[in-house]
């Protein structure tokens, strides 16, 4: 699947038509040395290979901006941050989606359940680029009362303040999945006749519904929650563009700027795509060890 | 002192540095050779004692260095340190773009191409000499004693003492580097020469610099800490500028079209005439364009005043010449001219479409105008032309283009395509010498774009090469002058029509001081930070 990705990546970048050294002010010469210290002279095979080696080893090439930096290096500045902002939005976004999607579920038909419904359905339907910028246009018309945090800028990373509305915008945006999903299995679950069992044999209605109800419940939840991955790492190019966050997402949009960047675009779109196979491979395992029958399948 | 900055990378290594931004921010880490003066024509010795000695023959040039100059960690600077910062610019892999402006020296070509293939890249940099064997020590670049260094070119160029105030022409430590690889740039690695020294660098976020007490200059630098932050957006640049939270802004990060009727009355508002042009480049090999006095007839037809009060706002200098005001010898050959563009007043559109006449314009053609469409104010710019020359009849189509794909294929490494007529596009200066703007018109530079009019004059040429081996300045600017005459004269092929000259601004707080006065500009837009002071005037 990497090899794949890193093939159409390669395929897609060499089929653009653009050079990386177009700056008018190079000597010929100058330009055609460029060239050669990033083997761009190299048949295409030869670039590809050289492109994979690199990979294998560890080391993805230089960045063709200028400063010819590794991209190793560009990537390692910035790939923190992403695995920050992402963590957090998808604890955030599994954390209060999964409790909303309970007291849902447990509430059925009920005001809470019907509030939580409104607000899962509204935040499912606005898209995130949307709700970054109200919450952008917010800070700057609500600013914080002076003393309480230092008045930045209405967006960024510097300052956990800063950070809560990233986190925040990109964890909403998967959250409404929690709360159905676990409303569904759940009122599901709590119709199923081992409930009415544990019931009946005398368990608390509180230990029945941990116990059983929402263990069950989970299942389908962590099922989905690879592609919710995905979903948080694409959402993030949105916000970390939008609320400026210096993250690979960010990284990866700057480097098709032209001239384009080629082996930071190609170094970034193998990385991602291995990100998320690796997720759902994870994803995978974390099943099965829920429910034991899925493995013997 | 905070400073709003652009560039996202920390690029110390300075003949990496390429961006603006990046090399004034080098200015405050490492002394070079020259700096320019106020004026920004001519050379002020910083780590050299005085202007360059050449030889008769303009082929060796000597450079004298203080012999007071320490590194950041207490040696002394020597003249070993810059043949080594000379032969690291070259090195291919530093990779550096501006390489480009050493290539004339002895061997640099041969050195920066690693030895290979010199016939073909190197012939034009060979002179009569022959060629090295590509290695470092064989670069004319060479210590005498301890504070002196010789540079051995293999032809004449003579603007080469204005190259030397560029980032490739400062000393380096080769221990440094050579021990610590591309990570000699880093805090706690990096070893600088000028009034500061790093101090953190934070990616994507801040660098700080510190005042370098081993400076020979330390008694007088009055900033104790600078603090570059790195601000992409000009919008936010500007809010953090109104909070204080910055006290000046780099110039190109500063004020957007839409801020600039606001910013521009306000006292902090600073600006100055930038060495630079802005350009309407017409595709001579284009039938409906290859008779002169069409091209004459377009480059009249532009109403320059309106188009600087209503688009670019900035109170620019309308255009008649191919090289910029603010030029050492611009007097001179700026008359070359004859003003036959007029370009102050609103045109002529009786005389241009009577020149129209006369070159055989055909009605029934329509004109391709090609212009970046994500710069700035050339979208407006290009439909008031469309609206210019539609008065006197001639038809133009739009034809925005990505800003980058004008650098591109077409327009920066070959030939521009026939597909475009005509091309708004800029040049900004390298070194102040008129041929930098002169050389965008010879044969030579058709072949790589650089020519975007695609005009070929072997006459024009002759008068060139005539330049490029005039020494004396005053000289050269007869020869510029009849180069002037033969582009934009009455009798001259026009083959680019000079729009306007751009100017250079920023916001920099009251309180911020240069040389204890009010903050200038200078014209390339360079910033250099020894003498920069804050007044106790902020709050």
């Amino acid at each position: 699947m990497i090899f794949l990705a890193s093939f159409l990546a390669f395929v897609l970048v060499k089929l653009m038509p653009y050079e990386p050294f177009t700056n008018p002010k190079l000597a010929p010469s100058v330009r055609e040395n460029l060239r050669e210290l990033y083997g761009l002279n190299k048949p295409y095979l030869v670039q590809y290979w050289d492109f994979i080696r690199d990979l294998a080893t560890g080391n993805f090439g230089l960045s063709t901006k200028p400063g010819n930096r590794p991209v190793r290096e560009i990537i390692g500045e910035t790939l923190p941050t992403s695995m920050l902002l992402g963590g957090l939005a998808f604890a955030f976004a599994a954390i209060v989606g999964v409790t909303l999607g309970v007291l849902s579920a447990l509430k059925a038909n009920g005001i809470v359940d019907y509030v939580i419904t409104v607000f899962a359905t509204l935040a499912f339907a606005f898209p995130s680029f949307v709700v970054a910028t109200v919450w952008v246009a917010g800070k700057i018309y609500f600013p914080p009362p002076i003393g309480v945090v230092e008045v930045v800028l209405p967006y960024g990373w510097d300052t956990w303040y800063d950070r809560l509305g990233p986190i925040l915008v990109l964890g909403l945006s998967i959250m409404p999945y929690f709360t159905r999903l676990v409303r569904a299995s759940m009122l599901e679950a709590l119709q199923q006749e081992y409930v009415t069992t544990a019931r009946a044999k005398g368990l608390p209605w509180r230990r029945t519904v941990f116990r059983h109800a929402f263990r069950n419940s989970l299942i389908p939840t962590v099922t989905n929650a690879g592609p919710l991955f995905a979903f948080i790492l694409t959402g993030s190019f949105i916000i970390e563009r939008i609320m400026v966050v210096p993250g690979v997402a960010d990284q990866f949009i700057e480097s098709f700027k032209q001239p384009i960047d080629s082996r930071m675009v190609l170094a970034t779109t193998v990385l991602l795509s291995a990100l998320i196979i690796l997720l759902n491979l994870i994803v995978d395992v974390v099943v099965a060890w829920l429910d034991p029958r899925i493995s013997n399948d | 002192m905070n400073i709003g900055d652009e560039t996202e990378a920390g690029l110390f290594d300075p003949p990496k540095s390429s961006y603006l931004d990046t090399v004034n921010r080098n200015n405050a880490l490492f002394a070079n050779l020259y700096r320019y003066d106020a004026a920004g024509t001519a050379l002020d010795p910083y780590l050299a004692t005085d202007v360059p000695e050449v030889s008769d023959d303009g082929l060796t040039y000597t450079v004298k260095l203080r012999d007071d100059a320490k590194w950041s960690d207490g040696k002394p600077i020597v003249a070993d340190d810059l043949v080594f910062g000379v032969q690291h610019a070259l090195d291919p892999a530093t990779a550096s773009y501006f390489a480009s402006f050493m290539l004339d020296i002895v061997g640099a070509c041969e050195y920066n191409s690693g030895g290979k293939e010199l016939d073909k890249k190197c012939s034009a940099h060979k002179g009569d000499g022959e060629f090295t064997d590509g290695k470092p020590a064989s670069v004319g670049v060479v210590a005498t004693d301890d504070h002196t260094v010789e540079f051995k070119l293999n032809r004449v160029v003579p603007w080469f003492d204005q190259l030397m105030t560029l980032q490739t022409f400062v000393p380096l430590r080769r221990d440094v580097v050579e021990k610590f690889g591309a990570k000699w740039t880093d805090v706690g690695n990096i070893v600088t020469s000028g009034p500061f020294k790093l101090d953190s660098y934070t990616p994507k976020s801040e660098i700080v610099v510190v005042k370098d007490d081993n400076f020979w200059g330390a008694d007088d630098v009055k900033l104790d800490k600078i603090t570059f932050r790195m601000i992409g957006e000009p919008k936010t640049a500007y809010q953090e500028f109104k909070r204080k939270r910055i006290d000046m802004a780099f110039t190109r990060t500063s004020i957007t079209p839409a801020d600039i009727d606001t910013i521009k009355t306000q006292d902090y508002y600073v600006s100055r005439p930038s060495i630079e042009t802005q350009y309407m480049y017409m595709n001579t090999t284009n039938p409906a364009l290859s008779d002169p006095k069409v091209r004459q007839a377009l480059a009249l037809a532009i109403d320059r005043p309106s188009l600087i009060e209503n688009i670019t706002k900035r109170g620019d200098k309308p255009m008649n010449t191919v090289v910029p005001s603010g030029l050492p010898g611009y007097d001179v050959f700026s008359e070359g001219s004859q003003d036959f563009i007029g370009a102050d007043d609103a045109p002529d559109t009786q005389k241009a479409k009577d020149l129209l006449e006369e070159g055989g314009w055909d009605d029934s053609k329509t004109l391709n105008l090609v212009f970046s469409s994500d710069s700035g104010s050339a979208p407006q710019i290009a439909e008031q032309i469309q609206s210019d020359l539609g008065k006197i009849g001639v038809k133009v189509k739009l034809a925005p283009a990505s800003g980058d794909v004008i650098s591109s294929p077409g327009y920066g490494i070959s030939p521009v395509k026939s597909s475009v007529d005509l091309l708004l596009q800029g040049w900004v200066q390298d070194y102040v010498d008129a041929q930098d703007w002169y050389q965008l018109f010879t044969c030579a530079n058709v072949d790589n774009g650089l020519n975007a009019s695609n005009f070929c004059d072997p006459e024009f040429d002759k008068t060139y090469d005539e330049a490029l081996t005039t020494v004396d300045a005053d000289k050269r600017y007869e020869v510029y002058k009849r180069l002037e005459a033969e582009l934009t004269g009455p009798d001259g092929k026009m083959p680019v029509a000079p729009i306007y000259q751009p100017t250079n601004d920023t916001i920099v707080a009251t309180y911020v001081k240069q040389g204890g006065k009010k903050y200038e500009l200078t014209p390339a837009g360079l910033m250099y930070w020894d003498d920069i002071s804050i007044t106790a005037d902020k709050k």
